[in-house]
């Protein structure tokens, strides 16, 4: 593997398979919840994040991560003024997050190659700091989704007994919208801010075709997404592609081919 | 004389600036199979919300084993199986063992591991409920009266005490509705726990429940055994004719 020669592709790979790892884990309560939404909407309050940081002059990772978070817990805090219409709390920010993004943007007259490597991804972008900075923060959103998985299944599937079953919902599902802007904070590097939402929910779409319990809908989904992430890294280093666009089509492909091959072992079947 | 497990005292409750519970109070004993009846939107559901903390009232206290509502902490001593239990996402991909873990919390708490005894009572509420053969189905491919027994048994895992359901035979067929009223029985005079059920079927209950509760302009209003339905027509508005499925 005349890649692997390389730093930046020994960073990128690792970046890879840690955002294969945590993006499905979040994905699976995402998707389960119906808040496909979400992913765009911290992804693009991550953008302001970042644009602040190129205006403050401070890595801006750290503008992304806070901005993300601020944003999570906003979508959190509007949902219960709209809990009929839960999707509408994550356009209000969504539009909120794009029209901040645009004045920092402009305001810090940043629109240059760092920029446009946030919103594709990059391979070379990604420095040691920030694998140190993903590396923590996956381990973070690993243990805490292993040790509240009954908890966030429950909420999953039955918020409302999930309360009554004495478990701290308001305080947990604030916890997990921050996991979910912790997670796209981390991935933005090399899947791209435009494309994190993507990695959120494709594998698991894909996965929801074939698993048959809960644990392998998200096991599945982490699968789906280390095959796309290291075929796509692959094929963006050869053909000098932006790596984003790369998995996330990749994704794309193998839910098809799983769609398809479950048609077509259906019809064989009946 | 028992005291009451549960007691609602003069509950008022509003609604979009409606009045639906004004002064209403109820008390539940132990081992009691109690229906609460009434006419739509009398506030059935809601005061049953009220009753296991899911929804404040305005006015009114409630008290559950002694305790109250707000100070009250032993969750796992209520179930509650609400009125859209089975329409959940029928996509969900979870088998029948994992959503019936999932209400495992109040035996392990926060962050708490689930271990060999804990599974094999989640296996025991199975069996009893005769759906341990079902285990590693999906929810959403099962049928409405199978996914009810599922939900009871999620309910029962907690080991309650006291039973609370919703319209618990909406959306399931005749068959399914009889084997659900044998097995109320069952849980109400072998396990002894306490069931309290809103219900429009006053007719297929009414052979097994100890007391009816009507509720009416705001006010909860007790009747005798099930068999006595003098006053439900006038309760209505117009003639009721309970059906009693004997097959």
């Amino acid at each position: 593997m005349e890649m692997l020669q390389y730093d930046f592709m020994q960073r990128a790979f690792v970046a890879g398979i840690l955002i294969s790892i945590i993006c499905p884990i979040i994905g699976t309560f995402v998707v389960l919840r119906r808040l496909s939404m979400i992913g765009d909407t911290l992804s693009h309050a991550s953008l302001a994040g970042i644009a602040a940081g190129m205006l403050g002059n401070f890595y801006p990772l750290w503008g992304a991560m806070i901005f993300s978070v601020a944003a999570a817990i906003g979508v959190e805090k509007l949902r219960k003024n709209f809990s009929q219409y839960a999707e509408l709390s994550i356009s209000i920010v969504l539009s909120a997050s794009i029209g901040l993004a645009v004045l920092m943007i402009s305001l810090a007259d940043s629109f240059n190659a760092d920029l446009m490597s946030f919103l594709f991804g990059s391979i070379i972008a990604v420095t040691g700091r920030d694998i140190i900075i993903m590396a923590g923060t996956s381990i973070f959103i690993i243990v805490s989704v292993l040790l509240l998985y009954k908890e966030l299944l429950y909420i999953a599937f039955d918020e409302e007994g999930a309360a009554l079953a004495g478990i701290p919902t308001e305080t947990l599902n604030i916890f997990f919208t921050v996991l979910t802007a912790l997670t796209i904070v981390a991935a933005m590097r090399v899947v791209g801010i435009l494309m994190i939402s993507s990695m959120l929910v494709v594998p698991v779409a894909a996965s929801m075709q074939i698993s048959k319990s809960f644990k392998s809908t998200m096991i599945n989904s982490v699968i789906f997404a280390f095959l796309a992430v290291v075929l796509g890294l692959t094929i963006s280093y050869y053909f000098n592609l932006a790596p984003g666009g790369a998995i996330v089509v990749l994704s794309v492909v193998i839910l098809l081919l799983v769609i398809g091959t479950k048609k077509y072992i259906l019809k064989r079947i009946v | 004389m028992k005291s009451p497990i549960i007691e609602a005292k003069n509950i008022n409750f509003d609604y979009e600036g409606r009045s639906i519970l004004n002064d209403a109070s109820l008390e539940i004993y132990p081992g009691d199979f109690m229906a609460i009846i009434g006419p739509n939107g009398s506030g059935k559901s809601t005061l049953m919300k009220i009753c296991t903390g899911l929804m404040k009232p305005r006015q009114g206290s409630v008290t559950l084993f002694g305790k109250d509502i707000n100070k009250f902490k032993e969750w796992g001593r209520i179930g509650y199986i609400p009125q859209k239990a089975t329409s959940f996402n029928q996509g969900f991909p979870a088998t029948v063992e994992e959503v019936v873990k999932a209400n495992l919390y109040s035996r392990v708490g926060l962050m708490g591991r689930v271990n060999k005894q804990h599974i094999e009572k989640v296996q025991e509420v199975l069996d009893l409920v005769g759906m341990l053969d079902f285990k590693d189905r999906l929810i959403g491919r099962l049928s409405g009266g199978q996914q009810q027994r599922v939900f009871i048994a999620k309910a029962l895992v907690s080991s309650p005490e006291i039973l609370f359901m919703d319209e618990p035979t909406t959306g399931i067929d005749a068959n399914s509705e009889k084997d659900f009223y044998a097995l109320m029985d069952d849980l109400n005079k072998e396990q002894n726990i306490t069931i309290v059920m809103v219900t429009h079927d006053i007719g297929a209950v009414s052979k097994n429940i100890s007391r009816v509760i009507c509720l009416s302009r705001g006010k909860a209003h007790e009747h005798g055994c099930g068999v006595d339905m003098a006053g439900l027509n006038e309760l209505y508005g117009h003639d009721v004719a309970p059906l009693i499925h004997n097959h």
